[in-house]
């Protein structure tokens, strides 16, 4: 708008050698291969291949420095443009106002490196809609950050009318938000979660495999069933003790993993923006508005739904990048009690009931009828090629009809004038909550068994994307209608219904 | 804060647009379906004459052929009832809120969509469309698109336009 002079930056030097490290990292396994572990040079086709590799490097590293080159970003009060592009250049301006969220993620090599990845998000859903400075100090990523925030401001003072609701609670100041932390996992949590992780015991069929290829691989003159025999032949107090070490390693490296995914969590809000912070290695940061949120979803897993340990997400409107990873999870997990706490003190626009209608008797029925063709063609197999372990087949079968029952028992819903709470799952539970202006669609199914029994399927949809979706099964046709109903602008939908 | 039923503004009438698709149609899902079928009875008669020529194991033979029976009867089930029951179960009633689309011979789906949330409406016409002189209108939403086949030219231009002025989709951004 203005043409005042812009104050163009580059990003800092070092994210040049950030991005040869990442370019060296991303050759690393053809570099081990073909100069540590087997280098010959002896060979025309040998060389062919070292040469070119060696040649791609170099060209990938003069392309990142080109890259990092031509990559200029400039801001003015109301606009951030960005210059980037080595053949085609290419300028971008994205007006600040639609800037919605800053998330920060610094991988390992970032940290090392001290500078932080920002991405900007913009309501949008095209790719073009947010922009990424990969690699700025973090004093550069506070002073946007509070650049953004005072155009939110502005903004927010601009809308100040509009606002009905949440303005009431907090009035718009000019002061910066206070941030406010709603939850930090402790050590106690993630310990705990390492041991319910239902990832415990993937660890025997794992080691099974491993050591019966490695048998068949290496013939190790039966060392394995050297083994095999000792255990067989070792008292029950051995192979207790035993079977508790193999557990306690695979709790550990489970405890590993999640600590470092999920090291130094914390929650925070910060005025009507959610901050999910995490990691200790790879540490990101990401915020979510709350005008953004469509759903919330409560996550219980087999094991963790013992100890009464459950899991929140929130379904968020926004760019592709939330579909592939998880950081829309607020407490990945957590007691229940304390999670229902932050969600109603903090999440107030979702309420959750504690009375749902549970399926009718006949739900039972439909889900047991259904034919299982994963279970009739893995019997099926079973029965013809390996005749001799048929009988585990019981245990198949008892797990499937086990989880038809449990999703009976499980599945449950509400629909009260404003929210729509819904329950669904087998061994893992999960529960998700939204209201009614924020459902885009809803959509009911009926198949040919379930028009037998009088029941349906009922899909709700908010803006989310894929990850939105919540589906409910075997619901009776009559509470379809009524939700068809609820939902409807008009009153009377029910009359102009052509069966 | 419910929802309030807002009346639509001055000068709109009240406007419900609903329907089924027209006759042709089926012969448009006829016409565009024969395709698949076509190729795929191509390709289990092919395996079936190679089973005999190549003097596959018996039975190979006698599950090709079973499979090429399969083919045969389904594609005739489908082309013959399914296609018109297509066509005839599908209704669908544009409102000045809400837009309601009812389809499925097997397993039946009732969609409602809140106008607020129609984001754009489409208009596609491939060659076998245009030569029966039809169109077919996508409704796209954040969640998903969903569409209405087959339905007259002229009128999928009003339905359109209508559908639009209900999303009160308008070209200007919002500043």
């Amino acid at each position: 708008m203005t043409e005042t002079a812009l104050t163009w930056h580059r990003l800092p030097s070092r994210v040049l050698v950030l991005r040869i490290l990442e370019v060296i990292k991303s050759f690393a396994i053809p570099i081990v291969l073909l100069f540590v572990l087997n280098n010959d040079w002896d060979s025309t086709f040998g060389i062919i291949i070292r040469v070119g590799i060696l040649l791609f490097l170099l060209l990938d590293v003069v392309q990142k420095f080109f890259g990092w080159l031509n990559f200029r970003y400039a801001l003015d009060e109301k606009t951030v443009y960005v210059i980037e592009g080595n053949w085609l250049k290419k300028e971008k301006s994205l007006p600040l106002y639609k800037i919605q969220s800053v998330h920060s993620n610094s991988p390992f090599l970032y940290r090392l490196l001290g500078v932080v990845e920002l991405t900007f998000d913009t309501n949008a859903n095209s790719d073009d809609a947010s922009f990424k400075l990969a690699g700025v100090f973090p004093t550069e990523a506070k002073r946007l950050e509070e650049i953004l925030e005072q155009v939110r401001h502005r903004k927010q003072n601009a809308q100040a009318v509009d606002d009905s609701e949440e303005s009431d609670e907090t009035p718009a100041q000019a002061a910066p938000v206070p941030t406010r932390l709603l939850y930090a996992l402790s050590t106690r949590e993630i310990v705990l979660a390492s041991v319910t992780s239902l990832s415990v015991f993937a660890i025997f069929p794992v080691a099974s495999t491993i050591i019966s290829s490695i048998d068949d691989f290496i013939n190790l003159d039966g060392a394995f069933n050297q083994v095999e025999d000792y255990v067989v032949h070792a008292s029950i107090i051995v192979i207790g003790l035993l079977v508790i070490g193999v557990l306690m390693l695979s709790v550990v490296i489970g405890m590993i993993i999640n600590f470092l995914k999920y090291g130094n969590f914390r929650l925070e809000r910060r005025g009507e923006r959610i901050r999910v912070e995490k990691g200790l290695l790879n540490r990101s940061a990401k915020e979510i508005p709350y005008e953004k949120i469509q759903a919330i979803r409560i996550k219980e897993t087999f094991i963790r739904r013992w100890f009464h340990i459950v899991g929140v997400e929130l379904v968020a409107a926004g760019t592709m990048d939330e579909l592939k990873d998880e950081s829309s999870t607020i407490l990945p997990f957590v007691r229940r009690d304390r999670a229902m706490r932050v969600l109603r003190e903090h999440f107030s626009q979702f309420t959750w009931s504690d009375d749902l209608h549970r399926l009718p008797r006949r739900a039972l029925g439909i889900k047991l009828m259904r034919i299982s063709w994963f279970g009739i063609i893995l019997s099926g197999l079973v029965l013809y090629f390996f005749r001799d372990y048929a009988w585990w087949l019981l245990l198949l079968w008892a797990i499937i009809i086990g989880g038809r029952v449990l999703s009976f028992v499980t599945t449950k819903y509400v629909r009260t004038d404003r929210f729509i709470q819904l329950r669904t799952g087998a061994f893992n539970v999960r529960s998700f909550l939204t209201d009614k202006p924020r459902i885009e669609q809803i959509q009911v199914k009926q198949s040919l068994l379930q028009r037998r029994f009088g029941l349906c399927t009922v899909q709700f949809s908010t803006r989310g994307g894929i990850l939105s979706i919540e589906v409910i099964d075997d619901i009776p046709k009559s509470e379809a209608d009524a939700m068809l109903a609820w939902f409807s602008r008009y009153d009377e939908i029910n009359e102009n219904r052509s069966g | 804060m419910s929802e309030t039923t807002s009346t639509p503004e001055e000068g709109v009438t009240p406007q419900r647009i609903s329907g089924t698709l027209p006759i042709e149609a089926r012969t448009v899902f006829r016409l565009s379906s024969s395709i698949f079928y076509i190729i795929g009875l191509l390709v289990t008669g092919a395996l079936v004459a190679a089973a005999y020529w190549f003097d596959w194991p018996t039975w190979l033979q006698i599950s090709f052929i079973v499979l090429l029976v399969i083919d045969v009867v389904y594609s005739l089930i489908d082309l013959i009832w399914f296609q018109k029951w297509k066509q005839e179960r599908f209704t669908y009633d544009v409102q000045p809120l809400e837009i309601r689309i009812h389809h499925g011979i097997i397993t039946t789906h009732d969609v409602l969509i809140p106008m607020t949330k129609v984001q754009y409406v489409h208009a596609a016409q491939g060659p076998i469309l245009r030569k029966f002189g039809l169109q077919t209108i996508t409704i796209g939403t954040a969640a998903g698109s969903h569409e209405i086949y087959a339905i007259e030219e002229s009128f999928a231009k009003t339905l359109r336009e209508q559908i639009a002025i209900y999303a009160r989709i308008e070209e200007e951004d919002v500043v």
